[in-house]
């Protein structure tokens, strides 16, 4: 690891001004479970790292019945994993949070650097995507907020401008008749990236399907929804086994893997139909639970 | 007392679980500075000059070395054709071309980042079957013939340029066997095979730390898994006269093959010298993944003539190892492949060629199982098919197959302790055989297979132990037999108590250090308990001997009429009559112990010679220290959709000939089951066009985890017995053949669950589906 300068602000606004003064050079500094490894191996060299641990009011979970969920970008992914509301009413962040790395890990891993870090394969950023989150932005100029569908322009790459630090996650309200599943390919059953991930969220209005997200990681530039299935699904009632096939036909038909040294893009597009049919499926039978 | 055969902790278990154990990298030697290497980035180049002035002058930078501040001698295990430092030609992605010492691990990498290396590249060869190709324009090594060499090749009309080792056998009418199973309604099984690329992957990373003192000798302190052939490379490496080089194996964190030689010891000894300072070195996880030997695959083309009720009428390999860019360990894998071939089965024809060849990637070397881990999956595979083609159970094609013991097999061995039915018939009960497995319901698809396999040690080999008794009624063994995790210690321990009758905390083990301890071949080849284990009888009884001796004047009798047992020496049918151990020394002047007479310390050298392999025929009455025997099974779970394959039950039997520690045996059928399951299934070395390593870390290169394990209620290890008349207490090894029949009993099972064969390892989900959707596009064609 080489040298580096280390900064504790304790406002947002002092860590959005040494992040702008020292724009290219800096480096934010949350869980580090991706950060640490990268200045280990020396794929990332920032000549400062400004660690966000000391500003108050950047962790935690809280819930409302009337203005829904809210996420500090500092929350642990155990936090996100171990707790009830989330598993009951925003399961597949729970489940998505659950599959980053191990236990150790998600200790330190937060939502913030897990969604900052913009992978395609992150593991969360499916689950958000089909829980319609709203991304809340600080900087020293205020505060604004990015719907997540719009935060990801790349891979590695976000709307984030110089000095911008994600502060919280917002989601609305999830009635009880809603159900959602995240669902990951890989070849370890745990310890191991996702070669392809699929988040699903249905709400349920008299039987019938409304609302579905699908949400699909690691098979393309950015995490991405696969909204020709989310309209199939929404179409039809009530989903039947063929309605799922040409569901996630369509989801697979939309994703645009690329083959690397974990899959061939076509292995990927099979995936994610199979993953696509089983997390709707559960989706609807945890909406009708 | 009989500790031998009993359960009793690991000797090493609370250093190691409570952090106390010194590794390689727990040394801090006073003035200690760090090293790195600078490492081609290319498969294949040569080189036209290097410019260390920059690194030289970055602050805190200590030495930097290249092969001119070398002897220019080439080294290697038989075939001499590496230098420690590239030197005029880098020949894989990875290959040692410099190194640095520095004040820090940080400066030394800065160091080696500013070190200039101009190359003139040249293309590269990476495929094996390229590189056997006579008329190959790429050729490794042009001074090839040049090279001294400690074997002979099997005799070829022209050697391909690119070719360092070719092994026949011949025995018996290949050509009159495949015309019988032609002609009596037999039939003929031909297929191509291939293991995968993988690596140790040792919890502990290579590294090493060397000192000089001064009067121009070195000790080197390095996780390896013989100290001698440690001693010898260095001296070999540095022109330094043996006694010269003193190597202390520290706690190794496994090693399965991937530590035979100390590279990185005597690059940070070369600096050492010029920096005058104590030099450490330890790989990164991606240098040691990427630029320490593999496992690097073989190609086989399998043959087999069978008659109509599933009689192995003979059989017909040609085999190709998928070197590296020098020859490594793997000189003898070509060799050593071949003995799985006659190990179990009777075959009236067998006719081999084994060959080993150059290719620009990472060295070829050696990981559990040498060989025959990789030879049983196309051999397995094939009984397994043979078996569905006569319509035989698996299991009772083998039975018929089998060899019986005391008959010659088809390299002319006579056949001893063959157990091979009794581990085939264990583990199938155990496996409930019988049953089909029940099925969960679509997409998921359970089946069971078996395999068996068997593990040659080899010979010739020898092992050297000294006792020493002490005063207390304490016994220290001298051993350079390392305990690579194995449980090596322990047994040793375990012998000792046995043979004095004492306590095991009256026994110490003096751990390797070529200063103190005497020679011992190596850790490797399944022969420590074998052959360090009739080693130290042989000590043991050495100073038993001096004991009686040393007891019969005071005891006014002959010392044939004395036994030694549970601190005294007493006479034989009158243990009434004895001395205390303690009362063999005196007290002196100064109130000191020492002996009555002598030091007693008692020495022990166990030897096995064998017979030469002739590499033009592969005959050999003797060619190694014994034959182990194993079955394997296993029952999977297969989901056709995404092609996830799951271990549910997994039962490995085993012939240790005396089961020494049981649980030590356990361990090794379980630990053997989890290597070979990620083996079969996950681990994969990728390479880029370039011969870049992908995946050189532990999110890409997939080591099983726990929960890749079947539940430990369903693994299930099974010990046989079958004593070997040369073992000590009738023992063999146990350190390998739990990886040999692991991967064609998994492959065997998911033919059984989903009815797909993949021939080339790892076993992958992708593959499985891509198998399976052919499968079905066949069978809703026709």
């Amino acid at each position: 690891m080489r040298n580096f300068e280390f900064f504790e602000p304790t406002t947002v606004e002092e860590a959005s001004s040494l992040l702008a003064q020292y724009n290219g050079k800096a480096r934010l500094l949350a869980g580090g479970t991706d950060l640490i490894i990268g200045m280990k191996a020396r794929t990332e060299m920032p000549e400062y790292v400004i660690s966000l641990e000391n500003i108050p009011g950047l962790d935690g979970i809280t819930y409302d019945e009337g203005s829904g969920l809210r996420v500090g970008a500092m929350t642990k992914m155990r936090a996100l994993e171990t707790d009830a509301i989330i598993r009951d009413r925003y399961t597949a962040l729970a489940e998505g949070a659950a599959e980053v790395g191990s236990i150790q890990i998600r200790h330190l891993a937060t939502l913030g650097g897990n969604i900052g870090h913009a992978s395609p394969a992150a593991d969360a950023a499916a689950a958000l995507l089909v829980l319609d989150a709203q991304v809340q932005i600080g900087s020293a100029d205020g505060q604004r907020t990015v719907p997540i569908d719009a935060l990801f322009t790349g891979p590695g790459t976000t709307v984030l401008e110089p000095g911008e630090i994600i502060t919280a996650f917002e989601f609305p309200p999830r009635p009880a008749n809603s159900g959602s599943q995240y669902l990951k390919q890989k070849i370890r059953e745990v310890m191991d990236l996702a070669f392809v991930g699929v988040a699903s969220a249905v709400t349920l209005n008299d039987g019938a399907v409304e609302n579905t997200r699908i949400g699909l990681a690691a098979v393309a530039p950015t995490p991405i929804r696969a909204t020709e299935a989310e309209g199939i699904i929404n179409r039809y009632h009530p989903v039947t086994k063929e309605i799922l096939e040409q569901a996630a036909e369509a989801a697979s038909a939309q994703s645009r893997p690329i083959s690397d040294l974990r899959c061939s893009a076509e292995y990927r597009r099979q995936i994610v139909g199979v993953l696509t049919r089983r997390t709707v499926q559960t989706a609807i039978n945890r909406a009708q639970s | 007392m009989n500790v031998v055969g009993t359960s009793i902790k690991r000797i090493d278990g609370i250093e190691k679980v409570t952090g106390m154990a010194q590794y390689t990298t727990d040394i801090v030697l006073p003035r200690m500075i760090h090293a790195k290497i600078h490492r081609s980035p290319l498969a294949h180049a040569k080189i036209l000059g290097i410019d260390t002035s920059k690194a030289e002058q970055l602050p805190g930078v200590r030495a930097v070395v290249t092969a001119a501040d070398l002897p220019d001698v080439r080294l290697g295990i038989l075939t001499l054709d590496e230098h420690l430092l590239a030197h005029d030609k880098v020949r894989f992605v990875g290959e040692p071309v410099a190194a640095v010492a520095a004040d820090t691990p940080e400066i030394a990498r800065d160091a080696c980042d500013l070190i200039e290396v101009e190359y003139e590249e040249l293309p590269a060869l990476f495929d094996p079957e390229e590189a056997i190709k006579l008329d190959t324009p790429v050729v490794l090594h042009e001074e090839y013939d040049e090279y001294e060499k400690l074997i002979e090749i099997a005799e070829m009309d022209e050697r391909p340029a690119n070719l360092w080792q070719a092994y026949r056998i011949r025995h018996g009418d290949i050509d009159a066997a495949f015309k019988k199973a032609e002609d009596e309604g037999g039939f003929i099984l031909e297929n191509r095979y291939e293991t995968g690329y993988v690596h140790t992957a040792c919890m502990e990373p290579h590294g090493a730390v060397a000192q000089w003192s001064s009067d121009g000798a070195l000790t080197v302190w390095a996780g390896g898994q013989s100290p001698y052939i440690a001693r010898d490379g260095l001296s070999r490496a540095l022109n330094l006269s043996p006694s010269k080089v003193r190597v202390i194996i520290p706690v190794v964190g496994g090693a399965f093959g991937g530590k035979l030689t100390v590279k990185e010891g005597a690059i940070a000894a070369a600096l050492s010298r010029k920096a005058r300072r104590p030099v450490k070195i330890v790989l990164t996880r991606e240098e040691d993944l990427s630029a320490t030997t593999a496992r690097t695959p073989f190609i086989f083309y399998i043959k087999d003539a069978v008659g109509k009720d599933g009689t192995l009428l003979g059989r017909k390999v040609t085999s190709i190892f998928w070197g590296g860019g020098y020859s490594g360990e793997g000189i003898l894998k070509p060799i050593f492949s071949t003995h799985l071939y006659p190990g179990s089965y009777h075959l009236p024809a067998l006719w081999v060629d084994s060959y080993g060849v150059y290719t620009n990637r990472t060295i070829g070397g050696a990981l559990r199982g040498f060989g025959c881990a990789e030879s049983a999956w196309p051999v397995e595979t094939q009984m397994d098919i043979i078996a569905e083609k006569c319509n035989i159970d698996p299991v009772e094609l083998r039975m018929n197959n089998l060899l019986t013991e005391g008959e010659r097999t088809a390299i002319a061995m006579p056949v001893h302790a063959f157990s091979a039915h009794e581990c085939l018939n264990k583990c199938a009960e155990a496996m409930d055989w019988g049953t089909p497995s029940e099925q969960p319901g679509h997409p998921w698809y359970r089946g069971k297979g078996i395999a068996l396999g068997n593990k040659y040690s080899f010979a010739p080999t020898a092992s050297s132990t000294e006792l020493k008794v002490h005063e207390d009624n304490s016994y220290e063994l001298r051993t350079s037999a390392v305990d690579l995790g194995q449980g090596a210690y322990t047994i040793l321990t375990q012998i000792v108590a046995d043979e004095f009758g004492v306590d095991i905390d009256k026994i110490k083990i003096v751990t390797p250090d070529t200063a103190i301890t005497p020679f011992d071949h190596v850790a490797g080849s399944s022969r420590q308990t074998f052959n360090t284990g009739n080693a130290t009888r042989l000590s043991c009884n050495d100073a038993k001997r001096q004991m009686r001796e040393l007891a019969a004047p005071k005891l006014e009798i002959n010392p044939d009429d004395l036994d030694v047992s549970g601190g005294r020496i007493f006479v034989k049918g009158s243990p009434d009559r004895f001395i205390a151990v303690e009362d063999l020394f005196v007290v002196e002047m100064l109130a000191g112990k020492r002996p009555a007479d002598a030091e007693v310390i008692g020495k022990g050298t166990w030897e096995v010679t064998a017979s030469p392999h002739d590499p033009n025929t592969g005959q050999a009455e003797h060619p190694m220290a014994y034959m182990g025997h194993g079955a394997q099974g296993a029952e999977v779970e297969v989901n056709v959709e995404t092609g996830q394959v799951r271990v549910l039950q997994f039962a490995s039997a085993i012939d240790v000939g005396k089961a020494m520690n049981p649980q030590g045996v356990e361990m090794q059928n379980f630990g053997g089951a989890c290597m070979g399951i990620g083996i079969a299934l996950h681990e994969d070395m990728r390479f880029d066009e370039n011969g870049q390593m992908t995946n050189a870390n532990f999110v890409d290169y997939k080591i099983p985890t726990a929960v890749e394990m079947p539940l430990s209620k369903y693994m299930k290890s099974i010990i046989v017995e079958v004593p070997h008349q040369e073992g000590p207490y009738g023992a063999k090894g146990a350190g390998e053949i739990v990886v040999v029949p692991t991967s064609p009993a998994l492959g065997n099972a998911i033919y059984n669950a989903v009815g797909v064969r993949i021939w080339a390892q790892p076993l992958t989900p992708e593959k499985i589906v891509k198998a399976w959707k052919e499968k079905q596009a066949a069978s809703s064609g026709s």
